[in-house]
Parts: structure tokens; C-alpha cells; sequence
């Protein structure tokens, strides 16, 4: 490591803690916690249970890739169970994992910190969204020990509601819990924003975690319910025999993929803009220079919350949409690359001339910024309408939005997790185990997902059971790659829940971090501060002075 | 924040409208009026979604931050039913060559 650096303003945060002062995570009753309205209580709940379901998605993932290590279909019993399986996959990933995934964990614990207020604005509403994603979740499980579903995460129609003997009605009752769950989050971030920040946080002081939260709400809330009524028509038409997607009944099938896709595409920004925010704390913290380009970061959330919205026609290309709604849906879909180029460029700007720590937390956001990049540049080939005919329903589109949501918002939540796990729980992890984990994940990441790309280029569908001979090579790949992931993965989940063993004693600010959440001890006193924050200054104020102590790990100046 | 409580006395007004325009809706799906069948339709429903937004959901009484999020809730709507008819009424322009 070239130089140690500490921001000196922050310095003050470097004590360690009092040993008898009260946190949030003083009371350890059953009631304390399923009744709690304290929103760093409901980010923890949060925590928890979305870790159950990145389990069960997990699960299926290894199962699939295990079951592609040959082109014979040999361990699962039939091609019905494999299409159950990735079914299951992706509804755990997506509505139960990933959606909720930084917003309602670190989202839910952090907004108010950062923003300076004592919770968020109607907390009894914080913890319904998580009992309602509870009943989701629940019916969720149910529907897996039941027998599962089969029609892929994206319930397409007429297969869902007309061919499919699966359990679709409970699977859409699921999402729309889960659904509502998410817009309960959104609103009451919206109007927390609005309302609650503390003396001198003005607009253009907010964090640009909040900036990113703020987007990712109002698609929340604009987006979803649009979801949760295409789901319930299916239902509807299933029971009731309405016509609505079905032709025999006067539907049309492609008007589902429209609703549906008017929230999923949007969606990816739900799961992705979150993590963006995350990088733009990290990457100034760890480069100790302020953030490039504040305002331009701070609207290009609100740019891709906005043209998020207008692309999604770009699923549709081959589905029998018109031609002339297929180019300009192709053409908006090439402007998303503005902004999130924006971004790319600044956060790459502000680490030049840095002085730049690997930290763990610092090695997840190097790695989220090369990823989501190269997630983001297949995403403009899969909007070119003639590329899409031949790669529409490949593996590449597989690799495509697994380098979005793995690569990027995985990556972004492993990094958050690690860069606040002090504040969160009061308790350091080991360093040198985090960096690994960072280092595996994303070794493992790219060799289960790049030969994927060469896979789809080369015409291997998506979601099928068996498959050409040729394929095997690359497929062995992917599923050894896969293993070194899954270790990746694992490693955090097993330190993090060894560092909890011994008392917190981590101090307020380990990283010399400038946001208001570290102006508090770690763990936060139940009403996040002593006294109501005054803001005075920009955010990112760090400065490159090269002194001793910017380590939160008792071994100053060892570097 | 201040809040304006609408009296009983508006209250029933507006409930009295909704009772006409309901009787409209029926009314007009009566009426042959062909293709102006569904415009008319979804017209009354607006009017009625409008008048219980302001009246019974009390957004006339609140500040212009509420009213926005509430227009562009209604502007997102609009936004998605367009960019759907976008699809379906230009199915036919662009021939495929050879079809």
C-alpha cells in the first residue's frame, strides 16, 4: 500500500466506544424484533430474510449448473423439474433477493442516518412493507414445497394462463406482496427525503447514496403497481376465464409482456441504482478525494429513473411487436447509455490522482465499475434490432443481465455490506478473509458468466434442459467458475457471523469517512444521534493528507 | 402541513356526481356509438377517478409536492398506455419486405 491518508476532520470519530452506552441492539426479545419500528431494527429483519432467499436462489443456480455439465439431461428427472428450477431461481433472485436487496437493508438503515433524522417517516409503514414481504415470501416457500412453477420468472403469457399446471395463481399473489412491500419502502423514502433532513442538508448536500435511493423510490412506486395488476390479471383469467391475454377469450398475449416488462425493465434500475449509490460512497472514501462530478451523478439517477421507464420494448423486438415500435424503442434504449456512462466516467475520474486503498469494500467497487460496464455495452448490442434477432433468447442475454444484477448490484450490496458492516453491527471483519471473498467472487464471476456470452453468440438457447455436444466445454467452464463464486460468497456470510461472536468495539469511524452516519458511534444509539446533526459543508469533503491512523484495525500505520 | 377537511355537505355533492356519472357509464354503453363507444367510457371513468382523487383521497387541501407526485403518477399512466398504442396502431406500417 502506497500511502496512508486520514481525512482530519473525521479524525474526532477514532475513539473507541463507551463501554456501557445504549444501541439499538440492546433488547434480543422475540417481540423486540418482530414489533420494532426502529427502521436499523427493520433493516436487519431485512437482512436476514433476503439472505434466506439469496440461499434458496442459490441453491437452484448450483443444481442448474450442475445439471449443465453434461448435454444429456441426467441429474434432474425431467426437463419439467429444470424448467422449475431456474423458475425458482430467478422469482427468489429477483422479487425476493435482489429488488429489496440494498433499499430495504441498507437503504432502510442508512437513509435516516445519512440524512440526519431519527427514523424514517412513517415507521409503522416500514414494518408492514416487511411483514408484507414476509407473506410473499411465505407464500413463496409454500409454492416451492408444493411442487414449484414453471414459467420462468417472467410468467409469460398464454403459456401461464393457459398451459401451465403449475402453482401460477399462488406465484402471482406472492409478487404482489412482495410488490407492495417494495412500494411501502419507496414512499416512505420519498417523503423522508422531503421532510426530515437536519439543519443545512439541503438538495445538493444529500449523499449520493440518498440521490440514488430517491430514484430507485419513485420507480418503486411509479412501476410496481403496474406489476402487481399484470399479475393479478393472470390470475383473473385463469380463474375466472376472462379475456384478457388469451385470443380464444378476445386477449392478446403480447399486451402481458408490455405490462409486465413497463415495471421489470425499470426494475433493473430498481436493483442496480441502489448499487450505483453505494459505489459513490465508496469510491471518494477510498480514493480520499471528493466525488467527480457531484450534480451530474446526482441527475443521472433521476435521468435513468426516468428513461428506464421508456425502453422497454426492446424485450419485445422478436415477440411480434410492430417494426416501427421496435426502432424507437431500440433508439431510447441506446440514450440509457448516457447516463450510466456518466457515472462510469466520474467515478473512474475521481480516482485519478488518488491515493487509492484496496480495502475490501474498495476491491467490491473496482470490480462492480468493470463489470456493470461491461454489462452495460452488451446491453447496447442487445438493443440493436438486427443483433437482437440472432442473440434474442441465448445465453447471451443470460450473461448480459447477469453481469447487471450479479456483477453490478451484487457486487455494489457485498461492498455496502462490507463498508458499513462497522456502522451496522459495531464489529470488524477480518481484512484479509474480505479481500479474498472480493477476489474470488470476482475470478468466480467471470468465468461462470464470459464463456456464457460465447455460448449465446454461438446460438446456444436460454433455458433449455439439453443441449448440443459442442457446448460442453464452455459449459464445464461456466460450472467450475460457478464453484469458485459460491466459495466467494460463502466466505462472507461465515466471517460476518464469526465477527459477531465477540463484543462491538469497532470504532465510530474506521474508514475516516466523511457522511453523517459516521458521525454517530457503531453501533447507532437507538435514535441515531445524541444531538440533531448540523450540515455545513458539501458532501465528500476528503482531503489527501498523508498522516497515520486511517485504519480501522488497531494497526496504525503498519503500511 | 395544513389540511382542509371537506364538509358532509361536499362530501354528498361529490358522492351524488359519482352517482350520476354512473349512471352515464351505463347509460353510454347502451348508446350505439360505435367506434366513440370506449373514449366515452373511459372519459366518465377519468371524471370519477378525478373526483375522488381531490375530494374523497383530500388532495385539494394539500401542498403542491403531494399534487406533483400525484400528476405524475397520472402522467406515468398516460405515458405507459401511449407507448402501448404506439405498438398496436402502427402494426401495419412497416411491411417486412417479401411478406
Amino acid at each position: 500500500m502506497s500511502t496512508t491518508v486520514l481525512d482530519q476532520t473525521a479524525a474526532a470519530g477514532h475513539k473507541p466506544p463507551k463501554p456501557h452506552r445504549e444501541t439499538y441492539l440492546d433488547a434480543w426479545t422475540v417481540k423486540s424484533w418482530l414489533l420494532t419500528t426502529d427502521h436499523k431494527r427493520i433493516g436487519i429483519l431485512y437482512l436476514i430474510s433476503i439472505t434466506v432467499f439469496f440461499l434458496i436462489g442459490g441453491v437452484a443456480a448450483t443444481t442448474m449448473r450442475l445439471e449443465l455439465m453434461t448435454p444429456k439431461g441426467d441429474l434432474l428427472s425431467s426437463p419439467d423439474a429444470y424448467n422449475r428450477m431456474f423458475t425458482l431461481h430467478g422469482v427468489a433472485m429477483i422479487f425476493f433477493f435482489l429488488v429489496p436487496s440494498i433499499p430495504a437493508t441498507l437503504g432502510n438503515f442508512l437513509l435516516p442516518l445519512m440524512i440526519g433524522a431519527r427514523d424514517l417517516a412513517f415507521p409503522i409503514i416500514n414494518l408492514m412493507s416487511w411483514y408484507m414481504y414476509m407473506i410473499g415470501g411465505s407464500i413463496a416457500i409454500a409454492i416451492i414445497l408444493f411442487g414449484g412453477i414453471d414459467t420462468g420468472w417472467t410468467f409469460y403469457t398464454p403459456f401461464s394462463t393457459m398451459f401451465s399446471n403449475t402453482l401460477v395463481v399462488p406465484a402471482a399473489f406472492a409478487v404482489f406482496f412482495a410488490g407492495f412491500s417494495s412500494i411501502f419502502t419507496g414512499f416512505n423514502f420519498i417523503v423522508t427525503v422531503h421532510t426530515m433532513r437536519a439543519p443545512g442538508m439541503t438538495w445538493f448536500r444529500l449523499p449520493l447514496f440518498i440521490w440514488a435511493h430517491y430514484a430507485t423510490s419513485l420507480i418503486m412506486i411509479l412501476g410496481t403497481p403496474v406489476l402487481a395488476i399484470a399479475v393479478m390479471l393472470i390470475a383473473v383469467e385463469r380463474l375466472l376465464r376472462v379475456g384478457i391475454f388469451d385470443p380464444a377469450l378476445g386477449g392478446d398475449p403480447i399486451l402481458f409482456q408490455h405490462l409486465f416488462w413497463f415495471y421489470s425493465h425499470p426494475a433493473v434500475y430498481i436493483m442496480v441504482l441502489p448499487g450505483m449509490g453505494v459505489i459513490s460512497e465508496i469510491v471518494p472514501c477510498f480514493s480520499r478525494r471528493p466525488i467527480f462530478g457531484y450534480r451530474f451523478i446526482a441527475y443521472s439517477s433521476i435521468a435513468l429513473a426516468i428513461l428506464g421507464f421508456i425502453v422497454w420494448g426492446h424485450h419485445l423486438f422478436v415477440s411480434g411487436q410492430s417494426m416501427y415500435a421496435g426502432l424507437v424503442f431500440s433508439f431510447l434504449s441506446f440514450l440509457v447509455a448516457v447516463p450510466s456512462a456518466i457515472k462510469v466516467f466520474n467515478w473512474t475520474a475521481t480516482m485519478h490522482k488518488g491515493a487509492i486503498r484496496f480495502d475490501t469494500p474498495m476491491l467490491y467497487a473496482i470490480g462492480f465499475i468493470g463489470l456493470f460496464t461491461v454489462g452495460g455495452l452488451t446491453g447496447i448490442m442487445l438493443s440493436t434490432l438486427a443483433v437482437d434477432v440472432h442473440l434474442h433468447d441465448t445465453y447471451f442475454v443470460v450473461a448480459h443481465f447477469h453481469y447487471v444484477m450479479v456483477g453490478g448490484a451484487v457486487l455494489a450490496y457485498l461492498g455496502g455490506l462490507h463498508f458499513w458492516w462497522p456502522k451496522i453491527t459495531g464489529r470488524m471483519y477480518p481484512e484479509m478473509f474480505g479481500k479474498l471473498s472480493a477476489l474470488a467472487v470476482f475470478i468466480g464471476f467471470n468465468f461462470t458468466f464470459f464463456p456464457q456470452f460465447i455460448l449465446g453468440y454461438l446460438g446456444m438457447p436460454r433455458r433449455y434442459f439439453e443441449y448440443a455436444p459442442e457446448f460442453q466445454v464452455l459449459n464445464v467452464m461456466s460450472t467450475a467458475g460457478a464453484s469458485v463464486l459460491a466459495f466467494g460468497y460463502g466466505l462472507p456470510l461465515i466471517y460476518f457471523l464469526w465477527s459477531l461472536r465477540k463484543p462491538p468495539s469497532a470504532p465510530a469511524n474506521p474508514w475516516q469517512a466523511t457522511g453523517l452516519e459516521w458521525q454517530t458511534e457503531s453501533p447507532p444509539p437507538t435514535h441515531n444521534f445524541e444531538f440533531t446533526p448540523k450540515v455545513e459543508k458539501a458532501p465528500y469533503s476528503y482531503s489527501p493528507v498523508a498522516v497515520e491512523g486511517f485504519d480501522g484495525y488497531g494497526d496504525h500505520g503498519s503500511h | 402541513m395544513h389540511h382542509h377537511v371537506a364538509t358532509i355537505k361536499t362530501n354528498l355533492i361529490i358522492f351524488g356526481l359519482l352517482m350520476l356519472l354512473l349512471v352515464a357509464t351505463v347509460g353510454a354503453a347502451e348508446l350505439p356509438l360505435g367506434p366513440l363507444n370506449f373514449p366515452v367510457a373511459m372519459l366518465i371513468a377519468a371524471t370519477k377517478t378525478v373526483l375522488i382523487i381531490f375530494y374523497f383521497m383530500h388532495l385539494t387541501g394539500t401542498d403542491k409536492l403531494t399534487k406533483t407526485i400525484v400528476g405524475t403518477m397520472f402522467l406515468w399512466l398516460v405515458l405507459m398506455i401511449l407507448m402501448i398504442m404506439m405498438d398496436y396502431l402502427s402494426r401495419d406500417w412497416l411491411q417486412i419486405l417479401g411478406k
